[in-house]
């Protein structure tokens, strides 16, 4: 189990100190150009807004020892694995294409669910290779989309 | 008012043009399918279509993601009744009294009466919709710059109720939103702003990147793999289905109460079909005259909670269409759809684009129509949707969004930057950052920025500009009260417990 307070500390951390990035990013482009605001007013107040409301969070969080509760790291690992997976069909579509790469990912995603006995992946498959020829049918035929 | 019923004729005619009317089926099957999917909400199911829909023409897209959203109202009911699952929040209601009816063998006249229920409730909210859009709308033609940027504002703090629980957290959510909405030119003067050095960042990023990413990937990742048990208590006769004219009359007074109550509610912004179901369930419990059939199987407990939860669904989109401001995340995510098809939801919408307007309204009587007999087809087919194994049904929806998010640009960049907002999304979701704010935050904070600096340029950056009209001071002083409130009620709250304790 992952403590969900260490996520928590550690977002709240790294949103401040975005906020403050914000806020400097926002007096480069300029807080005010004569009596009007420039492009950087905005950002200026969006950037103070994020960095004084994480850094309260993060404050209250350091405060709150152990009340956040915790996370599977089956679960964590399940989150990795799908969004390499996306990653890997992004990487695959460029050499095998997309429709290829899609049944790829689609067989993996069912994999990391759940199905990993024979018959639950010849079951997704299965599902992956219709699914690929309806995503062939609406994306390249019908919207005419310029699939790798 | 009797325009408005010329001109819903009119939209009515449009909508029934075959590109409109096959759109209309297909988001409402889809919305059923979704209301059926325990897990899957309307705005994830929204968020998901979006890409997709905005590939085709405008009208259509809009027209199949409202039907997606209505038609999640009535597909949550057949797992709720015949599974005690709600396959959507807004039916956890009717699983109290709909599914004790199914276990008492009357699954089918259960499952009837919610149609009959979500017909009448959608019916209701959409008669209310026609009459009352028009009229908010033409009220606020009044607003001028200065009121629409303090109706921004105002829209802004609604994130003290959509925002959940901690404010603190809501309040993060809703400046990383407002940040996320100026990366890409300056609206003003085209400078670069937070690009990182990357072209593609030039014009900011997409809207249903983010609603995929926050609503959509989110949800998978947190699903944990599982497999359900068959339970067979639900067993109904496809007869039994048909809605049944007596018991339905039989429950006039809560299809009434609950329809108001839905769509008053559901123009709260932040109340949404939830909580309209709730207060209509005990309003119809605490006026009837044998309360104490509530939750053995009573089909007055069907009745309420289902005209309330398709009522409050066209009640929801009344801020939206009429003032560009979306009252829950489903509506947020609509009105981004609204935002990438070219258009601004708001009261000129009603006067510039009136035929896509009605048209839209139009589409969404046929689809409350054309429920009640999809449902009624499909009830089977949705009662076993709640046994899908996330392992068969999430890598086609993960190939949807991927194949729909790559047609935004036909470039994988967009793609990649949907598992960022994933991951974020399910960071958010475990450590309770609302996301609401967040989409809020993205799709207003580009329309508050222009409003700001352009009302400061014409009054050569005189800030008291904000105060000299009677609208915007009034709407300034509703945003301080939405605010200062929650802060209030919890310090009475603590006191109130102090004192207890004491």
């Amino acid at each position: 189990m992952i403590r969900l307070r260490t996520f928590d500390l550690g977002l709240s951390a790294t949103l401040t100190l975005l906020g403050i990035y914000i806020v400097s990013q926002g007096m480069n482009y300029g807080y005010q150009d004569g009596s009007v605001p420039a492009a950087g007013f905005f950002p200026f107040w969006i950037g103070g807004g994020l960095a004084l409301f994480s850094a309260l969070n993060f404050i209250k969080m350091l405060r709150q020892s152990g009340l956040a509760g915790a996370v599977d790291r089956t679960e964590v690992a399940r989150v990795g694995l799908v969004s390499l997976a996306i990653g890997g069909f992004v990487v695959l579509s460029g050499f095998i294409g997309m429709i290829a790469a899609a049944v790829l990912l689609m067989v993996a995603i069912g994999a990391i669910f759940g199905a990993r006995d024979i018959r639950s992946l010849m079951a997704v498959s299965a599902i992956a290779v219709a699914m690929a020829g309806v995503l062939y049918l609406v994306f390249g035929l019908v919207l005419a989309m310029p699939l790798l | 008012m009797f325009e408005s019923w010329q001109l819903l004729a009119q939209g009515l005619a449009a909508a029934s043009q075959p590109t409109v009317l096959a759109a209309i089926m297909v988001g409402a099957i889809i919305g059923l399918f979704i209301g059926a999917l325990p897990g899957l909400g309307p705005t994830a199911g929204v968020a998901i279509l979006l890409p997709v829909a905005v590939s085709f023409d405008g009208t259509a897209a809009i027209a199949a993601l409202g039907a997606v959203y209505y038609g999640a109202q009535y597909g949550g009911a057949v797992t709720a009744i015949l599974l005690g699952i709600p396959g959507d929040a807004s039916a956890t209601m009717t699983v109290i009294d709909g599914h004790k009816m199914a276990r008492n063998g009357k699954a089918g006249a259960a499952l009837g009466l919610s149609i009959a229920a979500s017909f009448i409730g959608g019916l209701i909210g959409l008669v209310l919709l026609t009459a009352f859009a028009t009229t908010i709308a033409k009220a606020a033609i009044a607003f001028g710059p200065i009121e629409m940027t303090a109706l921004m504002v105002f829209s802004l703090s609604l994130v003290s109720v959509l925002g959940g629980r901690d404010l603190n957290k809501a309040m993060i959510s809703l400046f990383l939103g407002l940040f996320i909405g100026t990366i890409g030119l300056d609206p003003m003067v085209g400078l670069p702003r937070f690009d990182f050095g990357e072209v593609r960042l030039f014009d900011g990023i997409e809207f249903s990147i983010i609603a995929v990413g926050l609503f959509g990937l989110a949800e998978m990742y947190a699903t944990p793999p599982s497999t359900g048990a068959h339970d067979d208590s639900g067993r109904f006769r496809f007869r039994e289905l048909l809605p049944d004219v007596r018991s339905t009359l039989q429950c006039w007074r809560e299809l009434g109460s609950g329809s108001l109550i839905g769509f008053f509610v559901g123009i709260l912004p932040g109340a949404g079909a939830t909580a309209a179901t709730m207060i209509s369930y005990a309003f119809a419990k605490r006026t009837s005259k044998h309360p104490e059939r509530f939750g053995n199987g009573a089909m007055e407990g069907v009745a309420a909670p289902e005209a309330a939860n398709n009522s409050a669904a066209y009640g929801n989109m009344i801020p939206m269409f009429a003032l560009g401001i979306p009252g829950s995340g489903t509506t947020a995510v609509l009105m981004g759809g609204l935002l990438m098809i070219g258009l601004q939801p708001g009261p000129m919408l009603f006067q510039t684009q009136s035929e896509f307007v009605w048209t839209i309204f139009g589409s969404f009587y046929i689809g409350n129509l054309a429920l009640v007999a999809i449902t009624i087809l499909l009830t089977p087919i949705l009662a076993s949707c709640a046994f899908v194994r996330p392992s068969y049904l999430f890598p086609a929806v993960i190939a949807i969004i991927a194949f729909g998010i790559y047609g935004i640009n036909n470039a994988m960049f967009e793609v990649v930057l949907v598992i960022g907002f994933g991951l974020l999304g399910y960071l958010m979701m475990k450590l309770d950052y609302p996301p609401v704010p967040l989409v809020l935050g993205m799709i207003l904070g580009p329309i508050l920025e222009r409003g700001i600096r352009r009302t400061l340029v014409a009054s050569d950056g005189d800030l008291s500009v904000f105060f000299r009209s009677p609208i915007a001071i009034g709407i300034i002083v509703v945003t301080v009260v939405l605010l200062v409130s929650p802060w209030l009620v919890s310090q009475r709250t603590r006191r109130r417990a102090a004192a207890i304790a004491k």
